[in-house]
């Protein structure tokens, strides 16, 4: 970005020390030319359009994904303000005395959600941070040390600066509305403010655990063993978090039971990360019946402290994330040279292993099509009595409806990787079949669930299990379907590196299409279903004869799909 | 090298190949043919279009009229025929960088099917030889420059390609590893092999192509050997002089000089 770095000059002259708001700017600059250069170095190889024109898209495309994860996040402070202005005016049935409680623990989940949501997003992009030696732009201006610190710190903020204003500003804003207070507000502000610091130390801390531990260990079986624990601890921490994201309209009339659950231990919790902040916000604001919970005030400003001490400290390690400083290699044991020589399916599958393993970013790709299930299959489990043929059409359904797209993310592991493998003597849709059958492989959990279930409880028909099967197959189809159309959209049929986060909107779309995809063959048994009941009047002919109309329209799913890819993949 | 993979025709046929970026001409009607056991040298300036001939000539972008043909197919009709007799140093080596070389191997080796007995001793010969054996199991992330760069070499000549187009492969290497790499490619020309080369690096480009085609602004400007070039241009002395003949910069580079070392002067105020 030639205009950016004459800008920056500008600025840099006349200033001795670098300002915040300075630096803010030339932050700015720094950010999107991390997001340009993710984007190029990830195209380059089929590199078929303008640069002019990358450019432009580019910075249309950070802007739509901002604005589209902002909005999620305020929706999610609406549903704060909600659960809070409701508990406040008994419309859930809290007791008036447990009112405090409610509120203080509301205040924390959020906050904890919050945490969680940048430390994920953070994370993700922390890949490109390092992948494009962001920092280095920084080293190259005549600025001293600390400054080349705060815009390297300022850079990694600003690549989801919306997103975290959203936080900071929305929550505490959605608070005020509904409890009316002022003062109330400003303690949620500060409660976020907090927490925004703690996320931002807590993910450099993971960033420079996984590009110290996991970058360097190569090829060692210890390695491996150790990456495999910290990966597993990171996805069962964001499991967590997701599960509470999904099951949030469940939660809300539980939470005065857990709130008032935990009130014998809240005098202790209340020292710990969020309800510490949960506990000061109702203190501050003056909900009716809140006890003086002193001491928490000492808890809050120790967080405080340890958030600013920490958002300091962070400045020199993104220094060294982002040139690349941190990444050593061991002592280095030359082992003999030998080639294992695979099936192409296995080596496809097992470098998105390793890649996947690799990068934090990625890591968590691998594990989101098992998230989007598990809510449901817990829903399912919660149900009590026995199941019956609609209840395996729906709990079954949903999550394939959810799962197609995913395969996406496993397309997102190439990165920049992608341009090589261009060069190989391999076709688009043998590439996205390799992705697909991964996705596949994971879908079998939903009949190995079905059967689970029924250890459990009685079912009421053996076709359930007929059915949970032929998911799998509606699977694999509707995810070749999405990465077929994601191809298509985001590279015009050819392939090209990307990065999920700069793509969200198009995998949104791709989603809903997916899902109505997915769905195709339950609407066949439905159809042959109903048509088999009013021919034969018998429900068990019924049911095969809708079974017979759902692979109907897994095949028709299939036909969909071999046509979408030959016409739409520039290789098909 | 049998026949069956070598094709019919030429390594590569480029007929008036013509690519444009918006409004930018990146190449003009380049037509060229590279024959078996040949070396073709592509020179040119900055920004003259050799890279993108390259990508245009491994099937990684189309071109927007004309047509190059490999082994007699085309890159864009039967890009899979093609990328299997190519072995391709890009001018950007990217790789995947989280892996290690040996994992990439495997995975390189399995993707293009090769025999493992053959591919193995051949993979420990050349890693032998670019004295690489150190780096084997280092993610690819950690490499230096020179070092990626053999990577990407190396992958090129895995499968031991009837073709290999290189773009500027010897960019920084050290003396002892571009001396390995010009035996490696006379071998392989020995052996009946074709190479595309574009290169910035005259003397290396004098020493070892059979033929050199120098482009300027997308088009041909001279095309054929040292000798013949040297004739053309009526230019005597080294393929530098010849170059900058060619591309009509001799003069231009002469008056550049005088008013450098005028600007550059010490006392000049
Ligand atoms: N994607 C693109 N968009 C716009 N212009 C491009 C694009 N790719 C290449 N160009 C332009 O095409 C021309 C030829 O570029 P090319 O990379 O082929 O040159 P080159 O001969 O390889 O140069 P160098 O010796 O510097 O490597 C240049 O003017 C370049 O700016
Ligand atoms: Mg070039």
């Amino acid at each position: 970005m030639l205009d950016g770095r004459q800008d920056v000059s500008e600025i840099i002259e006349s200033k001795q020390n670098l300002s915040w708001g300075d630096a803010w700017k030339i932050a700015g600059k720094i950010a999107f030319e991390i997001q340009f250069r993710s984007a190029m170095s990830m195209s380059q190889g089929g590199m078929d359009q303008l640069v002019e024109k990358q450019i432009e898209k580019a910075r249309a495309n950070t802007k739509r994904n901002k604005g589209f994860v902002s909005f999620f996040i305020a929706m999610l402070a609406g549903v704060f303000g909600l659960i809070i202005w409701s508990t406040l005016n008994g419309l859930l049935g809290t007791l008036v005395e447990n009112r405090w409680i409610t509120i203080a623990f509301t205040v924390s989940v959020f906050n904890l959600i919050g945490l969680g949501f940048l430390v994920f997003w953070g994370l993700m992009i922390s890949t490109s941070f390092i992948s494009t030696n962001a920092a280095s732009i920084g080293h190259y201006l005549p600025l001293s040390h600390s400054d080349t610190g705060k815009l390297a710190l300022l850079a990694y903020i600003r690549l989801f600066d919306a997103q975290m204003f959203t936080i900071i500003i929305g929550f505490p804003l959605a608070y005020g509305l509904a409890t009316m207070s002022i003062i109330g507000a400003l303690a949620c502000f500060v409660s976020f403010l907090i927490t925004v610091g703690l996320a931002i130390t807590l993910m450099l801390i993971l960033a420079l655990y996984f590009y110290t531990r996991i970058q360097t260990t190569g090829g060692s079986r210890l390695g491996s063993i150790i990456r495999i624990i910290f990966i597993f601890l990171w996805v069962v921490a964001f499991m967590g978090l997701s599960f509470s994201f999904q099951i949030l309209p469940y939660i809300i009339p539980l939470v005065e039971t857990f709130a008032v659950l935990l009130l014998p231990v809240w005098f202790i919790i209340t020292f710990s990360y969020p309800f510490s902040l949960g506990t000061f916000v109702v203190l501050i604001s003056g909900v009716h019946g809140t006890p003086a919970l002193w001491p928490d005030i000492i808890a809050v400003i120790i967080y405080g402290f340890l958030a600013f001490v920490g958002v300091r400290w962070s400045r020199r390690f993104l220094l060294q994330i982002g040139t690349g400083s941190i990444i050593q290699t061991g002592p280095s044991v030359v082992r003999p040279v030998k080639v294992k020589v695979s099936s192409t399916s296995i080596a496809l599958l097992r470098k998105d292993l390793r890649i996947a393993l690799r990068t934090p970013g990625q890591a968590i790709m691998f594990f989101l099509p098992i998230l989007v299930m598990v809510p449901i299959f817990l829903q399912f489990f919660w149900d009590a009595g026995y199941v019956y043929v609609s209840d395996v059409l729906i709990y079954v359904v949903i999550p394939t409806m959810m799962l197609g797209f995913t395969s996406i993310f496993f397309l997102s592991l190439e990165a920049r990787g992608m341009v090589y493998t261009l060069t190989l003597p391999i076709r688009t849709e043998r590439i996205l079949r390799s992705k697909a059958q991964l996705l596949t492989c994971i879908s079998v959990v939903i009949p190995l669930f079905v059967i689970a279930v029924s250890f459990f409880k009685p079912f009421t028909n053996p076709i359930s299990f007929a059915i949970a099967f032929s998911q799998i197959p509606v699977v694999y189809v509707s995810a070749m379907i999405s990465l077929v159309l994601f191809t298509r959209i985001i590279g015009g049929g050819r392939l090209i590196g990307f990065e999920i986060g700069q793509h969200i909107t198009q995998m949104i779309l791709v989603s809903f299409i997916s899902a109505f995809i997915s769905f195709i063959p339950i609407g066949f048994f439905g159809i042959f279903w109903i048509i088999g009941s009013i021919i034969t009047g018998i429900v068990e002919t019924a049911h095969i004869i809708g079974f017979a109309g759902l692979w109907l329209g897994i095949l028709l799913n299939y036909i969909i799909g071999k046509i979408l890819a030959r016409s739409l993949l520039i290789d098909g | 090298m049998t026949e069956s993979i070598m094709g019919n025709g030429y390594p590569i046929v480029s007929t008036n190949l013509v690519r444009h970026f918006g409004d930018t001409v990146a190449v003009d009607q380049l037509s060229f043919r590279v024959q078996a056991g040949e070396i073709y040298g592509l020179l040119g300036p900055n920004g003259a279009g050799k890279t993108t001939t390259v990508k245009m000539v491994s099937g990684l972008l189309p071109p927007t009229e004309g047509h190059v043909e490999v082994f007699g197919f085309d890159p864009m009709i039967q890009p899979i025929e093609v990328k299997k007799r190519i072995g391709l140093v890009p001018e950007d080596h990217i790789l995947y960088e989280s892996l290690t070389p040996r994992e990439f191997f495997d995975f390189v080796a399995s993707v293009r099917q090769l025999d493992q007995e053959h591919i193995e001793k051949r993979i420990t010969s050349l890693v032998e030889a670019f004295e690489f054996a150190e780096y084997y199991d280092k993610p690819i992330a950690v490499l230096s420059h020179g070092n990626r760069q053999k990577a990407s070499i190396l992958s090129a000549l895995v499968h031991d390609p009837p073709l290999l187009v290189l773009d500027e492969p010897f960019s920084g290497l050290d003396a002892r590893t571009v001396r390995v790499l010009k035996d490696v490619l006379n071998i392989h020309l020995e052996n009946g092999g074709g190479i595309l080369f574009s290169s910035h690096i005259l003397e290396v480009a004098e020493s070892l192509c059979n033929r050199i085609g120098i482009i300027d602004k997308g088009k041909m400007v001279a095309e054929g050997t040292v000798d013949e070039l040297r004739e053309m241009v009526k230019a005597h002395g080294s393929l530098e002089e010849i170059f900058l003949r060619a591309v009509q910069q001799d003069d231009e580079v002469a008056q550049t000089v005088k008013a450098l070392r005028l600007a550059l002067a010490k006392n000049s105020d």
